[in-house]
């Protein structure tokens, strides 16, 4: 009896690793808002070391990937897992109005943090009221 | 009690074992767990057991380690604290953000949270640890003795 149910957890153990080796891609969540000089975006990446992170622009299309990779003592086996996946990827169009040329990026504590200008001629700008 | 020998015999049909694996991918293990939480809460946590040690992922990004607290008691793994906007600098009212900026998205999760997840039995909850990198809090807890797997030697009649 103990065989049988010995068996049936390395069955399932074997399960939830396989699943894990597959390459799944996760979606970070993130908030962006607009300030009147550029767009923020920030993207939670639990995980994510600097090297592994990927940030680029490429026609118009910002793309955010980045591997989590942390260290895991050898043969471990997998109890419970509400994060499963390898890889954080999201990609988002940008409108014309975005200087790519100046992104910023930052990363800090597996949070990113992006500042997406705006162009000079597409920034909010106060009009003055003269008087007559 | 060897009514269930039957299960001994014969090989293991494939079919049963694709059926488990296709429902352990739709039920993720630990959904019937009373302390489960639906998909998405804050922070993520995964679990994972060596022979000699217990290991718990908290996926807290932008957590520094001062704002998390980590307790246990019965068994019951606790993980608590605050996650504020960093950008911000200081600690601002719910209000006074979401009035000052207009938000496209606002999916990261901000404000208190605490979390509970039962750690199975014959955990040496004196001499956990935990380490914090890249947004990932690491809680090792090492079994006690007797929780080990043990070999157990077939002696020759």
């Amino acid at each position: 009896m103990n065989e049988v149910t010995r068996q049936n957890q390395q069955n399932r153990d074997v399960a939830t690793t396989r699943q894990a080796n597959e390459q799944r891609t996760l979606l970070p969540a993130v908030d962006i808002y607009e300030e009147d000089e550029a767009l923020h975006v920030i993207a939670d990446m639990p995980g994510v070391h600097r090297d592994a992170l990927h940030i680029e622009v490429n026609d118009n299309v910002l793309t955010l990937e980045g591997e989590i990779g942390f260290d895991m003592p050898e043969g471990i086996a997998a109890s419970y897992a509400e994060v499963q996946g390898q890889k954080f990827s999201r990609r988002f169009t940008l409108s014309q109005e975005i200087d790519s040329e100046a992104i910023r990026a930052e990363l800090r504590d597996g949070v990113v943090n992006l500042v997406l200008p705006k162009r000079d001629t597409h920034r909010r700008r106060r009009i003055e009221i003269q008087a007559a | 009690m060897f009514s269930d020998l039957w299960r001994l015999t014969g090989p293991r049909t494939p079919e049963l074992d694709w059926l488990r694996d296709m429902l352990d991918g739709v039920f993720p293990a630990g959904l019937n767990d009373i302390r489960a939480v639906p998909r998405g809460s804050f922070p993520q946590i995964n679990m994972g057991h060596t022979d000699d040690a217990l290991h718990v992922y908290v996926f807290a990004a932008g957590l520094k380690p001062g704002d998390l607290e980590l307790s246990v008691q019965n068994n019951v793994l606790t993980v608590s604290g605050a996650r504020h906007d960093s950008s911000d600098g200081e600690v601002q009212s719910e209000g006074a953000r979401s009035e000052r900026r207009s938000y496209f998205r606002q999916e990261r999760f901000s404000g208190e949270f605490s979390r509970s997840i039962a750690l199975p039995e014959g955990v040496d909850t004196e001499r956990a640890e935990a380490h914090c990198r890249d947004g990932i809090v690491e809680i090792r807890l090492p079994k006690s003795e007797k929780m080990k797997p043990r070999h157990i030697e077939v002696h020759a009649s």
